[in-house]
């Protein structure tokens, strides 16, 4: 079909976001910076400020009487249903009926011409409650015997016999790490903009990752069809999973206020009320025995996985899942039972964050080969090699899904060797046995993510492309951009398949009236299917441009070729716009749809049996870090990363989502800390008490190199791999070379069983912990 | 009287705006007044950089007035605080349609954006970082991106791009540059020749008069807690009077033996001053704030605010530092600092007082200083622990013994149990592993979302012990690029 190419190629492959130039000027709109029209108003969100209760009495008198104020909402003003859960669980109202059972639960919607005056009004409003204990921790979760509650269906996941290889194991360990959450911190925040159109239709402008899951919602709220309704979103500053479900609220309530107003209404929390109403990545605590061999080689492991999933379930079956898919990271287990408890608690509903659960799971396979490591007193890259997946055999996941593409063993060996680990890693040990304030620490931990939604039915796509009879090219997808280039990526795969320059492409705001039944960009999804949904738009286009030019020129379809030159047809050459002009003219169709599914892919969760994944990713990092044991503050002194992104769709872009999620990671496992009080209130809901890395944070040396000649080996679009959440996992490298790092206090007698995050105090205390265990031991 | 308008430059453009409300901050006047939507709020309380602007003022100097552009967090600055000023945003680095700014060329070519959201502040502290130092290292740059998050990228991007504009250009000829003369003259003019608004006092006899006339009154300096009030809390504190205009309290002296600096000195020339005779603090001093904040903050802020966690304060007091106060009628008193402070976030000032200036005294033979600061991430965070060792050593033993922390009461207050302990013992590793032991009698520190009372009593034992170790050169302590982060001492 002409897919031969000629003429000078143009290279897509390094193409800078295509967004750039208009952030960096200021330019580029994001939802708060479109010009309102003068009647437009804002609400603002009232919310609970007890974690556990019922409401008595509120008292809207006060508000009501503030000038400005133009309508308040509760949830008795909601036209249609009164429940934004994502699965179809109906236990996530909007607004507060009588229960609230979290801090920052909405209650209320304030409406003014002004955000200052909705936001003041907002305060005025005086609620009693009858308060209840509220169940914060997982912990108290688990200890509430007899109410032990699950938000969804937990999971079991089991092969062999777990029991049987436990016995016969010669060395056990039972054990336990707690992992703390994380907020998104996208540094756009929460936005809607609702505007209301002719005839009770409505069109919403939101800052989501799901816009077709906004148009729901706004549908079913206001009980209108889903055709009544169209949401649009250019771009996000950030989202990270935590605008895939959490944006249906502002968007729901912005659009109830609108209709009811016959205003344009714009609903943008302030930052701290962001963090406390939204949800976060969920804290786990998991407990495992595992059976090994004498030389680190695991026989049996079992685990339990509890996540605090907070007041309702969102996304937290999935997220659960994945977690449990992530236990074996790279290591083959013979006998395993894997079982997730998605707990209630009264905190706010936790939600999908970039690796959905992977990231935690993946921390519990690791620390167990790290105390295993401890236990043998070994490399704990020594019992990760004895315990990687074998290709022809070895290879069945938990889950039984065969793994087809593992490349774990060449990556690790590669980096080990390009990082200098063994060398380095001896001399932080003799360094160590010298120094006695600062102690180092290094290590080398693998990543592999499976790539897919667990739930089967997201892993659709479609595109739409327009060619006018100018030559230009638009192109809309369900995908949407938030930072991460898929916008970039998408355009250079339909300038290749046309061999048109990058900038002739002109991809428009993703739209639910353009492309209907998007899924939610995430599960690092985004490229795999939007490009794949693209090219194959693309290739429709063209395959009716070369049908037309071989019947207009009566010259073979075989010499017809699209070239960087323009397209050759026989020894005539035309260029993109002058065939696209006589094809219009002809009346050919310039425009078409896409669409893409992934194949090969099932998943039964009763029997805990499937190939839920297409593929996996891969990569490793070393870190190295220093440690101050006096007060427990660290310096991240060198990180070598080895990725596979398969064939690199965008190098830049890839490179760019590596060092992002690696750093993001970091974040999550060092410095961000979520507090809640004893009353379940969140303390840590802004900057100033919420840490995320800085500049000052990264490695002082970070090297990042791509996997050479590693196309993947499904037919993904141009042999690519997803990128979007592999890469965050990296981060527990530099986890473990901190715990190394406090264990050489002991001479890495024991293992620290550090939980995460690791603060200065965490790390400080564990130190503690560990000369305390030393010396009793001694006595 | 209280509606007289504001006289300013924005992007070069004369401003002459009389706000309907006493507060209104620079950043929702530059997105809701003007539509200039390139600056964008990402936290509401100076923590993020999302909404970093530049803000040219004057200085005088001996030789007359200089114009210096600084960066500043718009979100919780007030517009009568730039009052003429030269405020610049992201939109005044290029036109429409025109080339980029350098700065902006070297961030889009290493890649250094991809949401795009906090992209703007990042350009405006590069350019800050850009106007202001002649050469840059990977250690300057991530000092001044310490008021800037960016969750996309991983920072590695945008430090490129900040070393790359340095390598490329020694000056860059842009508007800013231009026209610096032009918006001087401009700015003189409002400042000499045109009645100042009725809360920004032009010199310190106009701000006596006004708190004279308002005894309730709000004095606004900095403005980088009070932001938060008004943010935050939404409080509207009655009668603010925006100080920064007022010279007499930014003068920095030098005598013999002390070196006296205006309450309204920012931490910036804070820093700059006390470098000198103080090295060791140089490097604590870059840990207050993110360079944003030191650019706003100022020393009588930090002392007037009276938070048990104010940075400044543990050294000040370790210093000996006395407070001068000035009350409206020009009655002055001066109170050793230690003193002002009298329990959480009450201090001895009245309401129609206010303060002068801080006199520090400059270094004394036999003198062992060090700093510490402990916080959940180092840079741009509030203390868990802050602590500042004074020692005067003489033939091996300590003479004298002043040991202030903060984050461990309701006040910043010395370790008096463990001073007395130290008195007359030998500079030796036991004398400080004993004296830790004291430390539980000076102190029962909270438990809070920044740190457990176990963490901040283990700590403050613990740093006794480092201030000894890291005299010997073997136990530095942590370095990032060939330095040693705080906790520098005298015998380095």
């Amino acid at each position: 079909m002409g897919n031969y190419s000629w003429g000078a190629p143009i290279l897509t492959n390094n193409i800078i976001h295509d967004s750039s130039e208009k952030c960096l000027t200021g330019d580029a709109l994001y939802i708060d910076d479109i010009s309102l029209e003068k009647n437009a108003c804002h609400g603002y969100i009232g919310f609970s400020s007890v974690a556990h209760g019922y409401i008595l009495d509120i008292d809207f008198s006060l508000a009501m009487k503030t000038p400005g104020v133009l309508d308040i909402i509760s949830y008795k003003e909601l036209p249609g249903s009164n429940d934004i859960s994502p699965t179809g669980k109906n236990d996530e109202p909007i607004l507060s009926d009588r229960k609230v059972n979290y801090y920052g639960q909405p209650i209320f919607l304030i409406v003014a011409t002004t955000r200052e005056i909705a936001r003041t009004a907002s305060k005025l409003v005086k609620i009693k409650y009858e308060e209840l204990k509220p169940i914060v921790t997982i912990r108290a979760a688990k200890n509430d015997i007899g109410n032990l509650k699950f938000v969804t269906e937990p999971l079991r996941l089991k092969r062999g016999n777990f029991e049987k290889a436990f016995k016969k194991s010669p060395k056990k360990l039972v054990g336990e790490v707690e992992i703390g959450g994380q907020d998104h911190f996208y540094l756009e925040g929460h936005v809607a903009l609702a505007i209301p159109k002719e005839g009770g239709e409505i069109r919403v402008l939101s800052s989501t990752q799901h816009p077709s899951e906004v148009q729901h919602m706004v549908a079913k709220t206001l009980d209108l069809p889903s055709s009544s309704v169209e949401v649009a979103v250019r771009r996000m500053g950030g989202g990270f999973g935590g605008k895939e479900t959490q944006s249906n609220l502002f968007a729901v309530l912005a659009s109830v206020a609108a209709i009811r107003l016959g205003r344009t209404v714009k609903i943008r929390p302030d930052r701290d009320d962001d963090m406390i109403i939204t949800g976060k990545r969920h804290p786990f605590l998991a407990k495992y025995e595992v059976g090994f061999e004498e030389n680190g080689k695991i026989n049996a492991l079992k685990a339990t996985l509890s996540a605090q999933c907070g007041h309702s379930a969102d996304l937290s079956g999935p997220i659960t899942d994945r977690a449990l898919f992530h236990v074996d990271n790279c290591y083959y287990i013979p006998d395993i039972l894997l079982e997730s408890e998605p707990l209630f608690t009264n905190t706010v509903s936790n939600t999908a964050f970039r690796g959905f659960g992977g990231p935690q799971g993946m921390l519990v396979g690791e620390r167990v080969i790290e105390e295993i490591a401890f236990s043998i007193a070994k490399d704990p890259l020594e019992v990760r090699k004895i315990n990687l997946y074998g290709i022809d055999k070895k290879n069945i996941t938990p889950y039984h899904q065969k793994i087809r593409d593992n490349i774990s063993r060449k990556i690790i060996s590669e980096l080990e060797k390009t990082s200098g680990y063994k060398k380095r890693r001896r001399q932080i040990i003799s360094f160590n046995k010298k120094s006695k304030l600062i102690k180092k620490g290094i290590s080398l931990t693998p990543v592999k993510f499976g790539i897919s939604f667990t739930a089967t039915w997201y892993n659709q796509a479609g595109a739409l492309i327009n060619i006018y009879n100018d030559g230009s090219v638009l192109l809309n997808h369900g995908g949407t951009e938030m930072g991460q280039g898929l916008n970039t990526k998408v355009s250079s795969i339909v300038s290749e398949v046309f061999c048109i320059p990058f900038e002739h492409i002109k991809i428009t705001q993703t739209e639910t009236s353009k492309i209907p039944n998007t899924s939610a960009t995430a599960a690092s999804s985004g490229s795999d299917l939007n490009g794949k949904a693209a090219e194959r738009a693309a290739l429709t286009l063209k395959d009716r441009l070369i049908k037309f030019a071989s019947k207009h020129f009566t010259v073979p379809q075989e010499f017809i070729s699209f070239g960087y030159s323009g397209v050759l047809i026989g020894n005539k050459l035309l260029s993109f716009s002058e065939l696209v002009s006589l094809a219009y003219k002809e009346r050919v169709q310039l425009s078409a749809l896409g669409f893409y599914k992934t194949p090969n892919i099932y998943w039964d969760r009763a029997k805990g049996k499937g190939a839920p994944f297409y593929y996996f990713s891969y990569g490793a990092a070393v870190s190295e870090v220093s440690l101050d044991t006096l007060t427990g503050e660290y310096i991240l002194n060198r990180t070598d990363i080895l990725h596979d992104v398969g064939q690199t769709l965008n190098e830049f872009i890839d490179i760019g989502q590596i060092e992002g999620g690696f750093i993001q990671g970091v974040g999550w496992l060092t410095s961000e800390e979520l507090f809640w009080d004893d009353c379940g209130r969140l303390k840590t809901h802004a900057p100033s008490t919420y840490k995320i890395p800085l500049a000052s944070d990264t490695p002082e040396t970070l090297n990042i190199s791509l996997l050479q000649n590693s196309p993947n080996p499904r037919p993904t679009v141009k042999r690519s791999k997803a990128v979007g959440e592999p890469p965050f996992m990296l981060s527990i490298s530099v986890f473990e070379a901190l715990s190394m790092a406090a264990s050489s206090v002991v001479d890495y007698s024991r293992c620290p069983n550090l939980s995460a995050p690791a603060t200065p105090e965490n790390l400080l205390l564990t130190i503690e912990k560990l000369k305390r265990q030393n010396d009793a031991k001694r006595i | 009287m209280k509606n007289q308008p504001i006289k300013f430059y924005l992007n070069n453009q004369y401003v002459n705006y009389a706000p309907e409300k006493e507060y209104i901050s620079v950043l929702d006047y530059l997105r809701l007044n003007e539509e200039l939507t390139g600056t964008k709020e990402g936290c509401g309380e100076g923590d993020c950089g999302a909404c970093t602007v530049l803000l040219g003022s004057l200085q005088k100097t001996p030789s007359g007035f200089w114009l210096k552009y600084e960066s500043i967090n718009s979100c919780i600055r007030f517009l009568p605080s730039i009052h003429a000023c030269h405020l610049v945003s992201i939109e005044h680095l290029s036109k429409k349609g025109e080339l980029l700014h350098p700065i902006q060329e070297e961030m889009k070519n290493a890649n250094g954006v991809q949401c795009g959201f906090c992209t703007p502040g990042i350009v405006m502290s590069i350019y800050n970082l850009f106007l202001n130092n002649d050469f840059t290292d990977r250690k300057k740059v991530e000092e001044s991106l310490q008021g800037n998050l960016c969750r996309c990228t991983g920072y590695g991007p945008i430090i490129n791009a900040a070393k790359n504009v340095f390598e490329k250009y020694k000056r860059i000829k842009d508007e800013l540059y231009i026209s610096n003369k032009k918006i001087k003259e401009k700015l003189i003019a409002i400042r000499e020749k045109e009645p100042f608004p009725y809360s920004v006092p032009k010199d310190l006899k106009a701000f006596k008069s006004f708190i004279r006339k308002n005894k309730n009154n709000t004095i606004i300096s900095g403005a980088t807690d009070v932001g938060l009030w008004i943010n935050k809390e939404l409080q509207r504190p009655k009668n603010p009077v925006f100080i920064s205009h007022v010279d007499e309290l930014k003068i920095i002296k030098m005598s013999k033996n002390f070196i006296t600096v205006g309450s309204s000195v920012t931490y910036t020339k804070l820093l700059e001053s006390l470098k000198p005779f103080y090295p060791e603090l140089t490097e604590y001093l870059k840990r207050i704030g993110g360079e944003q904040i030191r650019n706003m903050g100022t020393i009588g802020g930090n002392i007037a605010n009276a938070s048990p966690i104010g940075d400044m304060l543990p050294p000040l007091i370790a210093l000996k530092s006395e407070i001068k106060i000035s009350n409206a009628e020009s009655q002055i008193r001066n109170i050793q600092m230690e003193d002002f402070f009298i329990k959480y976030k009450v201090k001895d000032l009245k309401n129609n007082e206010f303060i002068l200036s801080v006199k520090i005294p400059k270094p004394t033979k036999g003198l062992v200083f060090s700093n510490y600061k402990v916080s959940k991430r180092r840079d741009e965070d509030i203390s868990s622990v802050c602590a500042s060792f004074y020692f005067i050593i003489n033939r091996g033993y300590i003479i004298e013994a002043r040991l202030v922390f903060g984050g461990m009461a309701e006040v910043p207050k010395r370790a008096k149990h463990t001073e007395n302990f130290l008195l007359g013992k030998p500079w030796t590793e036991d004398s400080f592993a004993d004296s830790a032991k004291k430390i539980e009698e000076d102190f029962q520190p909270i438990s809070d979302a920044r740190a457990s009372q176990e963490y901040r009593v283990l700590v403050a034992k613990n740093l006794l012990k480092k201030v000894f170790l890291q005299k010997s050169k073997a136990c530095r302590g942590l370095m990032r690029h060939g330095k040693l982060l705080v906790g520098r001492t005298n015998f380095d």
